[in-house]
């Protein structure tokens, strides 16, 4: 009985759809997730540290073609079964490192949302069962994909603090999904300091390193 | 025991999730496979085609075409001819018809005149093919012969016009179109990415409003069995337009480093008649190994994978003579026309090598008028099955020409 049970519990890959094979610790224990090691590998993840207004920040993954396309299917073709693949097979790491955090998403173009019916980084970042609160709200729908580099150094001024929360003297963790520019990680940074927390750091999925040239040309290439 | 019985008895130990799954069958690709389905507000959706979605045909500007002019600059043989109106003549009466001709036979031009006959009734063509070097190529050569018709050019990172009177597109742009084409051309069904993936097959199917015309140099027996069946037929056509037949191929059994002194050997030769010369190998990695080792002994030469990105202006290069051989991948298995060209197949006992794709590589020799002979090489060191059928295949293909003679 237990053989037929076993032979019939073969579980896909939500990414690549071919049979998970266990074949190490790491997705034993992560076996929920449902992401082959193959999937994972490809995406080379680095867990990159880098600093932005002297707050420390951790990317999991260098901003390459596969996480690119993979960001893709996930945001613009609203597959929303893939909001595992980026965060979930190490959760059990960063639920320890960050525990005692309050997580909080920088907030996103809400007609995007509305289409799609769920936040994607909020999807994303449910996993590490952290305590989560939107208490950054956008007051107006920009796109910063349309924006150039200059533009997007003033993206602070449409951000506002949700005085209904109360972060004093909180330690709280900030989450987005790309870095591109800091932009709007320096401007809710600052806001959060401004309402009293004790401590800022940042978790994101991917950072881009932008070079001068790239930086020029930002409005024309389009970062999806 | 007793458990596995009482399992399958009782259909209540199926979970009710399952169930859904079970029932849901994605409205655009048909597909019903729980691996692909997933969740999203507790509502099921299909995984499987969700990266293809963007602009889709608009009906409301669309114009019928005006003219039908097929400008045809050299005539056809007289085999070509009668396929061609036997094409026709089927999709009037309405049947499915699929072209099975050698390599060379000019099957392009053997749809030019049921594409004439479909714009002047007024209705929707389309050329698709899975290749995207082939569609440029070939949008070209439709805009030269239909010089009074738009003839739109429809590829990934090249959709801004969808409208026209003659579509020619890649397979995975084919989901723009549903139920749109009352005539769709499919060239080179046997290639990759078409071949055996099942989601491009079903999008071709959904396009289709009218009757499609498939055209192969080797199809499967799955295709051919399923031209079995009523309303289909199968039109072959296995002499070459020029009436000379398909080069032969020869096997050579070599070992060890007497494989590079035959390829040497042969490079210096074709060097001194001026001949081109493609020797194709399975992989990226030999490729680069192989070109490596013959560059010492002959400069004169370069190497084309998948990975090249300036694989176009070596090409052209090519053309223009500039090289004498050529290293390359399966890339290059395809759409191919150069004078004099001469063919070796480098390890052909690899794995990725089988008959198909072998007649395919074969068929790249002696396609023009002026030069319809040359050389084609198995290189190995043993013979495989793949091997022997491809030579049969032509060698077939050859005794039907001598019946014509």
């Amino acid at each position: 009985m237990q053989l037929v049970k076993l032979k019939k519990q073969t579980h896909t890959c939500k990414s690549c759809f071919k049979d998970i094979r266990y074949n190490s610790f790491h997705s034993l224990i992560n076996s929920e997730v449902m992401i082959c090691d193959d999937c994972l590998y490809y995406a080379k993840p680095i867990f990159k540290d880098f600093r932005i207004d002297g707050v420390k920040g951790l990317a999991i993954y260098e901003y390459n073609s596969y996480i690119r396309s993979k960001m893709f299917t996930y945001k613009i073709c609203e597959d929303y079964e893939l909001k595992d693949f980026f965060l979930a097979p190490y959760k059990l790491e960063f639920s320890l490192l960050y525990f005692g955090y309050i997580v909080v998403p920088i907030p996103s173009y809400k007609l995007d949302d509305e289409r799609r019916g769920y936040n994607h980084v909020i999807e994303i970042f449910k996993c590490l069962k952290l305590q989560m609160i939107t208490c950054l709200i956008k007051t107006e729908d920009i796109k910063q994909k349309l924006l150039n580099y200059d533009e997007r150094q003033e993206i602070g001024k449409h951000f506002k603090f949700d005085s209904s929360f109360n972060i004093k003297n909180q330690k709280i963790l900030l989450v987005d999904d790309v870095i591109t520019t800091g932009a709007s990680m320096k401007a809710a940074i600052k806001i959060l300091k401004e309402n009293g927390a004790k401590k800022i750091k940042i978790l994101s999925i991917c950072k881009r390193e932008l070079s001068d040239e790239e930086k020029k040309h930002l409005k024309n290439v389009s970062i999806l | 025991m007793t458990n596995i019985t009482e399992l399958i008895s009782n259909p209540k130990n199926i979970n009710k999730s399952s169930l859904l799954k079970e029932s849901f069958v994605c409205p655009v690709c048909k597909n019903s496979d729980p691996k692909y389905i997933g969740y999203k507000n507790g509502q099921p959706y299909c995984r499987r085609c969700i990266s293809f979605k963007g602009d889709e045909v608009d009906l409301i500007n669309y114009h019928p075409p005006k003219n039908y002019e097929a400008i045809i600059s050299y005539p056809l043989s007289k085999e070509q001819e009668r396929i061609a109106n036997e094409v026709m003549v089927s999709f009037i009466n309405k049947q499915d018809s699929l072209i099975y001709a050698v390599c060379g036979a000019g099957k392009t031009e053997l749809v030019f005149k049921v594409i004439e006959y479909a714009l002047e009734h007024k209705l929707k063509v389309g050329f698709a093919i899975p290749r995207r070097d082939v569609v440029i190529e070939l949008a070209l050569r439709l805009e030269k012969t239909f010089k009074n018709n738009i003839v739109s050019c429809v590829y990934g990172g090249n959709t801004s016009l969808l409208n026209g009177d003659i579509i020619v597109l890649t397979t995975h742009q084919l989901y723009r179109y549903p139920t749109y084409f009352d005539l769709l051309i499919m060239d080179e069904i046997d290639a990759f990415p078409y071949k055996d993936n099942p989601l491009l097959i079903e999008m071709f199917k959904r396009s289709v409003k009218g009757h499609y015309i498939l055209m192969s140099a080797t199809p499967s027996e799955s295709v051919l069995s399923e031209f079995k069946k009523p309303n289909h037929q199968i039109h072959t056509l296995f002499t070459r337009y020029h009436m000379h037949p398909l080069p032969c191929p020869k096997i050579i059994i070599k070992f060890g480093i007497d494989k590079y002194i035959f390829l040497i050997q042969k490079i210096k030769e074709y060097e001194k008649v001026n001949k081109p010369l493609f020797i194709f190998v399975p992989t990226i990695d030999e490729s680069n190994l192989l070109y490596g080792i013959l560059k010492r002994f002959s400069k004169n030469g370069n190497r084309v994978n998948s990975e090249v990105n300036e694989r176009e202006e070596i090409i052209e290069d090519f053309r223009k003579h500039k090289y004498s051989y050529l290293v390359t991948t399966a890339v290059l298995e395809r759409g191919v026309t150069l004078k004099n060209l001469q063919v070796i197949i480098f390890h052909s006992d690899h794995e990725i090598y089988n008959a198909a794709s072998l007649i395919q590589i074969s068929g790249r020799v002696g396609r023009l008028y002026d030069a319809p002979d040359g050389d084609v090489y198995f290189l190995g060191s043993k013979t495989t099955k793949g091997m022997l059928d491809a030579i049969s295949k032509i060698k077939e293909a050859n005794s039907h020409l001598q019946v014509v003679l």
